[in-house]
């Protein structure tokens, strides 16, 4: 009997004994272990944009809405269900894709800059820290100025931690305010660098001028005066100058390139996330850059667009047309347009080009796009870094304000054009400055915001019917509303 | 009648035959005898029937005999000795030997063994007195032929458990749905895997030849006793142990088989393609071959197995030791699989039989080469061979493959197959030790002690000169590594008090199972030769191209049942359990999961002594609530995890970046499934007819979801929370008979039958909420980011959601209906409708066992899905004559433009197919030659595996898996089913 209270004994306790549920995470980082000094966290707030030629959605929402990119229907391929046709047409719901994912994007970087102010308020009395604060604040009126743009009114929140869990919507008009003054506020702390990725003043005064130029369109009262000013501001900073070539700022070298204010610094294997070349190379093309990735056959230049290009216009050899050739010079065919010569023609049929066209058309319809250097041997990613701001683009916003307020913008409209290589303009007006903007910043991801502030976003072009003023912006998308049903009305 | 006379015949031969060899031996067998034999007969007590074989052992000693074909015996042994009289079946008998030198001996058939025993889970319970819905398949009953995976021979067996695979691949597994499953937005939902009392080891460690029996739990009241994990029901394995038997058997079973593709796609030939160009005037690059492409990547498959065992023992102590090996070839060139599985059981009794302990030891050792498919990638053997153009050679002139880039991603299949490197080596190892002592009478202890290790290495490698050089190539090593410990105690009480009988269970189980990894991958090999199998030999190794992971959680339960009858006419069960997991939030890391059963016994009552006819009525109810924890690690937690190199932009240095996955929840807790179950068990005629009827009605609530969650305010986008409610209701039988039953000739019958109806009420946790869920994206080209089915309150998992086809324009286009009604050619016009499911309706299984003469076996299976709706993406792909005269497609895309079809292919209800079929899954013959002298037994069998499919399903094949939350989908991801001939040996000594 003793025997069997032993047993009972141990029995229960070793019930007693195995309670513990404790799971403690060793292979990834518990928030209250992520913590690093404020340089290294900035970065959370800057990496949204890595997404943003991808799958993020904001270079798609910019180009292929407007009249200069397409990605026409060829057979088969590129209808996917009609992401890309309706954007082209403005025909676009919540739930396209490019709409739905851009918000996350840009929110994602709002949230981990107020995390980043509120975590580091405590410190603000060292100067790097101050810097940081007023860098993260910058960046946060970036991401609310590209939410603005996109989506109008949004839900304008600068908290982390006491922030409302199902916020409002704010209006346009109140975010340009605030923002504005953000950035007005905070630029004098950040100093003087000559860095092309983190905030500088280049990029401050460049971001106020696009937000100023802007102005009339996010609050019905134009800024131009102030546009002009900040424009000032870069060219007076003695930092940018244009390149020589007119292509030069886009080589896969250009980390250097004195015309380029703010990059993306994208990079084939420790920054992936620039592959449009991808989407716009012939699946043969691998053969002309002795790629290690086959492209895939989709993006194409607008007729229309292609043919403002003049001859001798420099920029014009940023486009693949006509016979295309292998690495080494040899004429290269399409096996799959039934062994036809790999010819690219600028003349795209229709946006859907169904059974019915022949597979010349349907393969090699419409001049591609290699604007930024493709090098031999490029892999699915470029190391090209992307400019966001440009210093020519610069040019053209004060040429723009300048005009706008009655002057002659000759001088800086001309600059571009020389160093195109096409003859200068006298009395330029603001059509020709539309249009050579879509020259010199085509493929730049600014066609949209320029073609609404011209009003000529709405209007019809090819295979585009005219559409309503509500298309100046994108629906809040679906998921959003799901998750916060007040940003549904 | 005259025909039983004929059949009576000829067996006669045999038998004559069969003597005639009985005899010699016996002979040879008595001349070895020494002197002052005892002689006997042995018979069946209540038939008088001899018995042949019997063993007869002296007791103490290994020496004895068996009787002969008589029934005799013959054995020198002294007066005072005892003899052991032991046979299958039969109750063993001692006799002491007296000064007599003639004992004949009649044995008492044994009630008890006879009686089917299910297993419930830390217990056993006659099937007559189970209370919950539980089914138990014997290794006799189980699928002849070539098992690639143990879970096939429970295939079409028990009524309500769907088993079933996509395609032919020897390397991928079976899906196994019980009752629909439960939940399963987030969570897995196949059954829990018990192995030898085990739970949660995984199935391909055991040899099907080492399987007793299967048993199922398929009802929440006999799930319950598993709480957290028995949501999707339980599947029991119990191996072969030593038994009580004494003396050894040796058994060796060996097969070999044949595979051959079942069914292939009917695509055009060089000549079509040729002639379609003349005929349209389309002038195409001829690669002057004429090449069947299936034919070059498709071969005759092989595979074998062999299997020994032995098994031994004495009254204290039995063994049963057995290893396995099976080669299996798949028909696509360059998959295959081999698999050795080594097992030992061990049985020792002490104390004067009151300790008992029980161990088992197995190792499963399998070696995986794959081919890539599934996708349109460029290294998808399927995708590719089916595009590929029969003009294009496998081969130039000079022995090279052949590669021509018609189009994206157009790749030699057969390069792809021979440059590839895709291997596996798995090691699986599973061991228990259980010691059971019994404290007091009707009082015992159980402490079980177990540890299971599953590690996986995978070996990738692509060439830099694969596809002409369109890649950097890749070198990828992986370790993944699971182990599992489990310490469990029961108590376990039984006793009876005149008419009442108790049983009780108590227990408690610690378990901790724990994750590790390890890969890293590279690309740009610099000398190709030396594949992944060193990778220093990479050029170009990033940042995040070497991970690992070591993660874990712990499990701990307390849970006990009571079963009480009185009287054996009413029965009742039971069961509660309390789980705590370190999965779910710190607010709700523990559960309750109770049960309740009853059983009426209706025959024993007084009122149906006078109806003869029915021997056994019994109706069953139960009703319990079983729990799902099967999502990943942490996710209640907020954390960040490393996700590659970036590129700090203050700094322009290259950082580690940091992403979130989802917000923290101290509220997550268990997904729970509340289930219903009625039963009626029946027995006619002696049970000449005998079956059951269950039908139940389950709702799994507090599921386990990721929701959006506004940003901001919340950092990360994502929850993991509890909502949302499902429900299945459902109705299953099943019915054996014996058509005919007679001496020498016996035919039993057997039909399983289920039908469920899945339907999701709500996808809300009342705090946050879920859209209509966007489910089965095919990919194709140009049809990517396409959604085909819809998780949304109303309807079940699998719902097709597409527009509807209506008919072809007089041009030839596509019309689809619009919202009002009309038609449309427009298709971003066309209305999204609800246009069927790829649930079955139900599901039949029909096993059939002859017996002839007691040597001549036969058996088939034949199994029938109905009502299921698969959308065939092959064909969406491959049925349009756009693509030619390039890419390949099938004859159909000749018969759909001679009808003028002339636009481009679009996802909609003209690719949603019929998926029903019967298929005759299994039929075997098998011939017992018994008593041969020094063997048992040898028996020589035939058998077919998808034998004969009936379908009017256009693409490879209709079968598909059913698990998860999208299936139905076939998009050249049908590996080709395989039809396999195979002729195998089972010799017992």
């Amino acid at each position: 009997m003793k025997n069997t209270y032993l047993i009972l004994f141990l029995f229960t306790a070793i019930l007693i004994g195995c309670t513990d549920l404790d799971e403690p995470i060793i292979d990834k980082v518990p928030s209250n272990e992520y913590t690093a000094d404020p340089i290294v966290d900035m970065g959370v707030i800057y990496a949204p944009m890595q997404e943003f030629l991808d799958n993020g959605g904001y270079w798609f929402a910019q180009e292929l809405t407007s009249d200069e990119m397409v990605c026409p229907t060829r057979a088969g391929d590129w209808d996917d269900g009609g992401k890309w046709r309706v954007l082209h047409q403005h025909t676009w719901d919540n739930k396209t894709e490019a709409i739905a994912s851009m918000w996350s994007r840009f929110y994602s970087g709002v949230v981990q800059a107020n995390k980043f102010i509120e975590t580091y308020q405590i410190n603000a009395d060292k100067p790097v820290v101050a810097q940081a604060i007023a860098k993260a604040k910058i960046l946060r009126a970036y991401y609310y100025y590209l939410l603005i743009d996109n989506y109008k009114d949004v839900p304008y929140v600068t908290s982390f931690l006491n922030a409302e869990q199902q916020p409002n919507k704010t209006p346009r008009a109140t975010i340009f305010n605030n923002i504005v003054s953000e950035v007005e506020e905070n630029y004098p702390l950040v100093s003087y660098s000559t860095s092309k990725t983190a905030v500088t003043k280049g990029m401050v005064f460049t971001l106020l001028a696009k937000l100023y130029l802007n102005a009339e369109v996010y609050t019905g009262t134009p800024q131009w005066a102030k546009a002009e000013q900040y424009c000032d501001s870069v060219i007076a900073l003695n930092q940018y100058s244009l390149e020589g070539n007119a292509l030069a700022p886009f080589v896969t070298n250009n980390q250097n390139s004195s015309e380029n204010i703010w990059v993306i610094p994208y990079d084939e294997d420790n920054y992936k996330g620039f592959n449009l070349h991808m989407r716009t190379l012939h699946y043969n093309s691998n053969q002309t850059f002795d790629m290690t990735a086959g492209p895939w056959n989709g993006f194409a230049v607008t007729e229309a667009h292609f043919n403002t290009f003049e001859d001798n216009d420099v920029r014009k050899s940023g486009f693949l047309v006509g016979q295309q050739k292998s690495s080494s010079g040899a004429d290269l065919v399409d096996p799959g347009a039934e062994g036809a010569p790999l010819v690219f023609n600028p003349f795209i049929p229709a946006l859907v080009m169904d059974a019915t066209y022949t597979q010349v058309q349907i393969r090699l319809s419409g001049a591609r796009v290699a604007k930024f250097e493709i090098k031999l041997g490029a892999k699915e990613n470029l190391s090209n870094d992307f400019p966001i701001f440009r210093y020519a683009d610069v040019l053209l916003m004060k040429a723009e304000a300048v005009i706008r307020q009655g002057g002659n913008g000759d001088e800086w409209v001309n600059m571009i054009r020389n160093r195109a290589g096409v003859d200068s303009w006298s009395g330029v007006t603001l059509s020709q400055l539309l249009e050579e903007r879509g020259r010199e910043m085509f493929w730049e991801a600014h066609r949209r915001q320029d073609l609404i502030r011209f009003d000529e976003f709405n209007k019809a072009w090819w295979e585009k019917q005219a559409s309503t003023p509500d298309r100046k912006t994108f629906p809040i998308p679906q998921w959003a509303i799901d998750a916060n049903p007040n940003l549904g009305s | 009648m005259q025909q039983t006379e004929s059949m009576k015949q000829k067996p006669n031969v045999v038998k004559n035959l069969l003597m005639l060899i009985m005899m010699i031996a016996f002979v040879v067998n008595a001349s070895a005898q020494s002197s002052q034999p005892v002689k006997g007969v042995v018979k069946d007590a209540t038939t008088g029937e001899t018995l042949i074989g019997v063993n007869v052992l002296i007791k103490g000693t290994s020496q004895g005999t068996i009787t002969d074909i008589y029934g005799n015996y013959e054995l020198a042994v002294d007066a005072g000795a005892t003899l052991v009289f032991s046979y299958i079946g039969y109750v063993k008998q001692e006799i002491v030997v007296t000064a007599s030198r003639t004992i004949n001996v009649s044995l008492k058939a044994d009630l008890a063994q006879l009686e089917e025993v299910v297993v419930i889970g830390y217990g056993t319970q006659k099937k007559s007195d189970r209370t919950g819905a539980v089914v138990s398949v014997k290794a006799d009953e189980m699928n002849k032929g070539v098992l690639t995976d143990p879970i096939q021979g429970l295939q079409g067996k028990a009524a309500g458990v769907v088993i079933t695979k996509k395609g032919g691949d020897p390397n991928s597994g079976f899906d196994i749905k019980i009752r629909g499953g439960s939940g399963g937005l987030e969570t897995r939902t196949s059954p829990l895997y018990v192995i030898d009392g085990v739970p949660g080891v995984d199935p391909t460690t055991v040899a099907p030849e080492d399987i007793e029996s299967f048993n199922v739990l398929k009802d929440a009241s006999a799930a319950a006793i598993y709480g957290s994990r028995g949501a999707n029901g339980v599947i029991i394995i119990t191996t072969k142990r030593g038994g009580n038997k004494v003396g050894n058997t040796i058994e060796f079973s060996t097969y070999v088989s044949t595979e051959s593709v079942a069914n292939r796609l009917d695509l055009l030939n060089a000549e079509q393609i040729r002639a379609y160009a003349a005929e349209n005037n389309l002038n195409f690059v001829d690669g002057g071959a004429n090449v069947d492409w299936q034919d070059e990547v498709y071969r005759r498959g092989v595979s074998q197995n062999y299997s020994l065992s032995l098994t031994g023992g004495n009254e204290s102590s039995n063994y049963r030791t057995s290893v396995s090996h099976s080669n299996f070839d798949g028909v696509i060139n360059g998959s295959s699989k081999e698999r050795t599985t080594a097992r030992i059981n061990l049985d020792q009794k002490a104390l004067n039989d009151k300790l008992t302990f029980q161990s088992g030891l197995a190792g499963t050792f399998e070696k995986n080469n794959y081919v890539n498919y599934g996708g349109n990638g460029p290294t998808d053997i399927l995708y590719q061979t089916f595009q590929r153009n029969p003009t294009d050679p496998v081969r130039t002139e000079d022995g090279e493959f052949y590669n021509t880039q018609r189009t994206f991603n157009y790749w030699n299949p057969v390069a792809l197959i021979d440059q590839i490197q895709n291997e596996r080596d798995a090691k699986r190892f599973f061991g228990f030790a259980k010691a059971t002592l019994e404290i007091v009478n009707g009082l015992t202890l159980t402490e079980n002690v177990a540890y299971t290790r599953d590690d996986q290495e995978n070996f990738y490698f692509e060439p830099s000169t694969l596809n002409l050089g369109t890649t950097s190539g890749l070198g990828r090593r992986e370790y993944k590594n699971f182990d599992s410990k489990i310490l469990e105690s029961t108590l376990n009480y039984k006793n009876s008090f005149g008419n009442h009988n108790l049983e009780a269970i108590a227990g408690h189980s610690w378990q901790h199972d724990n994750n590790t990894g390890f890969s890293a991958k590279g690309t740009e090999p610099f000398i190709n030769y030396v594949e992944s199998n060193d990778l220093s030999n990479l050029l170009n190794v990033q940042s995040g191209d070497i991970t690992s992971y070591n993660n874990g959680n712990t499990l701990i339960s307390f849970f006990g049942r009571a079963i009480y009858n009185f009287n054996s006419k009413y029965f009742v069960t039971g069961t509660i359990r309390r789980d705590g997991s370190s999965r779910f939030g710190a607010n709700n890391k523990w559960g309750w999961f109770p049960s309740a059963s009853a059983m009426w016994n209706i025959t024993g009552e007084e009122f149906m002594k006078n109806i003869s006819v029915l021997n056994n009525l019994r109706l069953r109810v139960g009703f319990g609530i079983t729990g799902n924890q099967e999502i990943g690690n942490h996710n209640a937690e907020l954390y960040y995890n490393a996700a590659g190199s970036s590129i700090n932009f203050e700094t322009n240095e290259q950082v580690v970046k940091y992403v979130y996955a989802a917000a923290a929840n101290p509220d997550l807790k268990w997904e729970s499934n509340r289930e219903i179950n009625l039963g009626l068990d029946f027995g006619i005629l002696n049970d000449l007819i005998s079956g059951s009827i269950e039908v139940y009605k389950k709702n799994t609530f507090d599921l386990l979801g990721i929701y959006s969650i506004p940003v901001p305010p919340n950092e990360a986008d994502k929850i993991w929370a509890n909502g949302g409610k499902i429900d299945v209701k459902g109705l299953e039988f099943n019915i054996q008979a014996y058509p005919l039953k007679s001496k020498n000739f016996e035919w039993k019958t057997f039909v399983t039958f289920s039908t469920y109806k899945q339907e999701v009420i709500s996808l809300s946790t009342g705090e946050f909420e879920m859209g209509p869920q966007d489910k089965g994206y095919v990919s194709v080209r140009g049809g990517v980011g396409t959604r085909t089915q819809v998780i949304t309150p109303g309807y079940g998992f699998g719902t097709w959601y597409m527009p509807e086809y209506a008919g072809l324009s007089s041009d030839g286009k596509f019309l689809y209906y619009t919202a009002s009604g009309g038609v449309t050619r427009d298709f971003s016009k066309a209305e999204y409708r609800f246009v069927g499911s790829a649930q079955p309706d139900f599901e039949i299984g029909w096993s059939n066992y002859f017996t002839f003469f007691k040597n001549l076996d036969a058996s088939f299976t034949v199994r029938a899905i109905y009502g299921t709706k698969i959308f065939n993406t092959t064909r969406l792909m491959f049925g349009n004559a756009v693509w030619l005269p390039d890419m390949n497609v099938l004859q159909s895309a000749l018969e759909d433009k001679a009808r003028g079809l002339n636009d481009n292919p679009q996802v909609s209800s003209y690719y949603l197919e019929d998926g029903s079929f019967i298929r005759l899954d299994n039929l075997s013959i098998g011939y017992n030659i018994k008593n041969i002298p020094g063997f048992k037994n040898i028996r020589a069998y035939f058998a077919s595996n998808n034998l004969l499919t009936i379908t009017k399903y256009s693409g490879i094949d209709p079968e598909t898996g059913y698990n998860g939350t999208e299936f139905g989908l076939d998009q050249f991801n049908t590996y080709p089913k395989t039809r396999t001939f195979t002729f195998g040996l089972n010799i017992t000594l």
